[in-house]
C-alpha cells in the first residue's frame, strides 16, 4: 500500500504534460501580442474593446494553467492526503467565475450603448510619420484576423495533446481558442457594418462576442462541475462514462478467490482514484491477495492513482456501477 | 482542413468587395450633402484658435475650416454659441464640424467624433482636434485627410496668430 506517494506519469504522459506546459507559454505569447495588436488599433468601436477583453480574458486560463500545475505535481501532504491533483479543476473555477462577470458586465454595456444607439466614430489610421493613411477600421480587422489565425493555429495544436493526456481542462482550453474565430468574426462583421453605415453593427457584434465570453464560462464550468462532483470517468470530449469501472469489476472477478465485485472510480484532475469492493469465497492469505490485487489491477489504466481494495461479506448493491 | 483552406479566401473576397465599394460610408450622408452644398460650421471664441467675427470667423482653425469647405466647393455656415451648446447640437449631429481650441482629452469625446490631433502645443503639450458629428466615419476620414494635407502650415499659422 502506498501512501503519500506521488503520482507518476509513464514516460510518454510525461513528454506530453511538458508539452502542454510549453503550449500554455506559447499561447501566453502568441495571444498576448494578439491582444497587444487589438489595443492598439481599438479606437471607439465596442465590439473592438469587448473582442479585445476576450483576448485578454483567453490568457486567464494558460496562466492559471501554469500555476496550477506547479500544484498538482507536489506529493500529498499531511493537510492534502489525496494530493493536488485537482489544482487545475480550481483553476478552471476560477476562469469561469471571471468569465461570467467579465462576459456579463460587457453584454450590459453593449446593450447600453445599443439602447443610447451610440454611433462610433472610426477615423483614419497614420503610418510612417503621417505620410500613409486608411481608413482604421483596416487596421482593425488585419489585428483581428492576426488574433483569429493565432488563437485557431494554438487551439489546433493543444487539442491533441489535451486527447492524449486526457485532461478535460486543457481540452477545454483549446476548445476555447479554437472556437475564437466565433467573437473575432464577430467584430470583424461588425466593422464593416460600421463602413457600410450600419452604425449599430458595431454594439451588436459587441453583444455577440460578449454571448461567446459568457458561453465560454458556462464551457468550462461544466468541465469543472463533474471534477467536483465525483464524476465517474468520463470519455475525453464527450459526456459518456467509461467503461473502466466494469473492466476492473470483471478483472476482479476473474480472480478465482473473488466471489463478486463492485467499483466506484472517481476523477481528480486527470487522475483517478477510487475503491474495489471483494467479496471473497476463500480467507486463506487474503491480506496478501488483496494488495496483490490491487496493485494488478491498477496496471489496467494509467490514470489510477489511489485504488483501495476493500473485502466485504456481501454487496447489497452494484447500482452505482453502469456499463459504459 | 476544410476550414482553414477556405477562411483566408473568403475574407479576401469580402476584404477586396469593401474596398471596391469604398468604405467607409456615413450613416447620414454628410460627406455627399457636404459637396458642393453647406457645411455648418459651429464655433466658439478660443483665442488664437478661433476669434469669432461678424460674419464668421478667424484665426488657425477657421483657416483649415475653409480649406475644407473649399476642397469640397462647399459655402459655410457658421453657427455661434457656446461651446457646450455646439457640442450638444453636434452630437445630435445637427452640426457638420465644431472648432474652437478643443484638445483630443475632452471629456466630450465618446457622444462626438474628435479628428486627430492636428496640432500639438510644444509648450502645454495639449493635442488640438476638430469635432465631427458621432459615426460619420467617410466625413471624419475625409476632414482629417484634409488637415494633415495641411498639417504642415499649421505651425506658421499659430505663430502669427499669436
Amino acid at each position: 500500500m502506498r501512501i503519500g506517494q506521488p503520482f507518476e506519469f509513464p514516460k510518454e504522459q510525461q513528454e506530453l504534460w511538458q508539452q502542454a506546459r510549453r503550449m500554455a507559454f506559447i499561447t501566453l505569447g502568441v495571444l498576448g501580442v494578439a491582444a497587444l495588436s487589438l489595443a492598439l488599433t481599438l479606437g471607439q468601436s465596442q465590439a473592438m474593446k469587448t473582442a479585445w477583453v476576450s483576448d485578454l480574458l483567453s490568457l486567464v486560463t494558460p496562466g492559471l494553467m501554469l500555476v496550477a500545475m506547479r500544484y498538482e505535481k507536489r506529493r500529498p501532504s499531511a493537510r492534502f492526503p489525496f494530493g493536488y491533483y485537482r489544482a487545475l479543476s480550481v483553476a478552471f473555477l476560477g476562469t469561469a467565475a471571471a468569465l461570467w462577470v467579465v462576459g456579463g458586465w460587457l453584454l450590459y454595456d453593449a446593450l447600453v450603448k445599443l439602447i443610447a444607439q451610440h454611433r462610433p466614430p472610426i477615423g483614419t489610421f497614420a503610418l510612417f510619420g503621417n505620410e500613409f493613411d486608411f481608413w482604421a477600421g483596416w487596421a482593425m480587422i488585419g489585428a483581428l484576423t492576426f488574433s483569429v489565425l493565432a488563437a485557431v493555429t494554438i487551439g489546433h495544436l493543444k487539442k491533441p495533446i489535451a486527447t492524449k493526456l486526457h485532461n478535460k481542462a486543457l481540452l477545454a482550453d483549446a476548445d476555447m481558442n479554437k472556437a475564437n474565430y466565433m467573437s473575432e468574426g464577430a467584430a470583424v462583421v461588425g466593422i464593416l457594418l460600421v463602413g457600410f453605415g450600419f452604425w449599430w453593427g458595431d454594439a451588436v457584434a459587441a453583444a455577440v462576442i460578449s454571448i461567446t465570453i459568457i458561453y465560454d464560462g458556462w464551457h468550462n464550468m461544466r468541465q469543472v462541475i463533474g471534477d467536483l462532483m465525483d464524476e465517474s470517468p468520463t470519455t475525453i470530449g464527450g459526456a459518456e462514462l467509461e467503461d473502466l469501472p466494469n473492466r476492473i469489476k470483471l478483472a476482479a472477478e476473474e480472480l478465482d478467490w473473488v466471489e463478486s465485485a463492485a467499483v466506484r472510480l472517481r476523477e481528480s484532475g486527470h487522475v483517478l482514484n477510487g475503491e474495489v469492493f471483494v467479496v471473497p469465497n476463500d480467507n486463506a492469505n487474503l491480506v496478501r491477495r488483496i494488495e496483490k490485487a490491487a496493485d494488478d489491477l491498477r496496471k489496467l489504466d494509467w490514470r489510477l492513482y489511489s485504488l483501495v481494495v476493500v473485502p466485504v461479506s456481501r454487496i447489497d448493491s452494484d447500482a452505482p456501477v453502469r456499463t459504459g | 482542413m476544410l476550414r482553414s483552406s477556405l477562411r483566408p479566401r473568403n475574407a479576401l473576397g469580402v476584404l477586396l468587395f469593401a474596398v471596391a465599394c469604398g468604405l467607409p460610408r456615413d450613416p447620414d450622408r454628410t460627406l455627399e450633402r457636404v459637396r458642393g452644398g453647406v457645411v455648418r460650421i459651429g464655433v466658439a471664441e478660443s483665442r488664437p484658435w478661433v476669434i469669432v467675427t461678424p460674419t464668421g470667423a478667424e484665426g488657425v482653425e477657421p483657416v483649415l475650416a475653409k480649406a475644407i469647405a473649399d476642397s469640397l466647393g462647399a459655402t459655410i455656415e457658421w453657427i455661434r454659441k457656446s461651446e457646450s451648446e455646439l457640442l450638444t447640437d453636434l452630437s445630435e449631429r445637427k452640426l457638420d464640424l465644431v472648432i474652437g481650441g478643443l484638445t483630443h482629452d475632452s471629456p466630450w469625446k465618446t457622444k462626438i467624433a474628435l479628428t486627430k490631433p492636428f496640432y500639438e502645443d510644444p509648450r502645454t503639450k495639449k493635442k488640438h482636434v476638430m469635432a465631427a458629428p458621432p459615426g460619420e466615419n467617410a466625413w471624419l476620414v475625409f476632414v482629417e485627410r484634409q488637415l494633415r494635407r495641411h498639417q504642415h502650415t499649421i505651425p506658421a499659422l499659430v505663430r502669427s496668430a499669436t
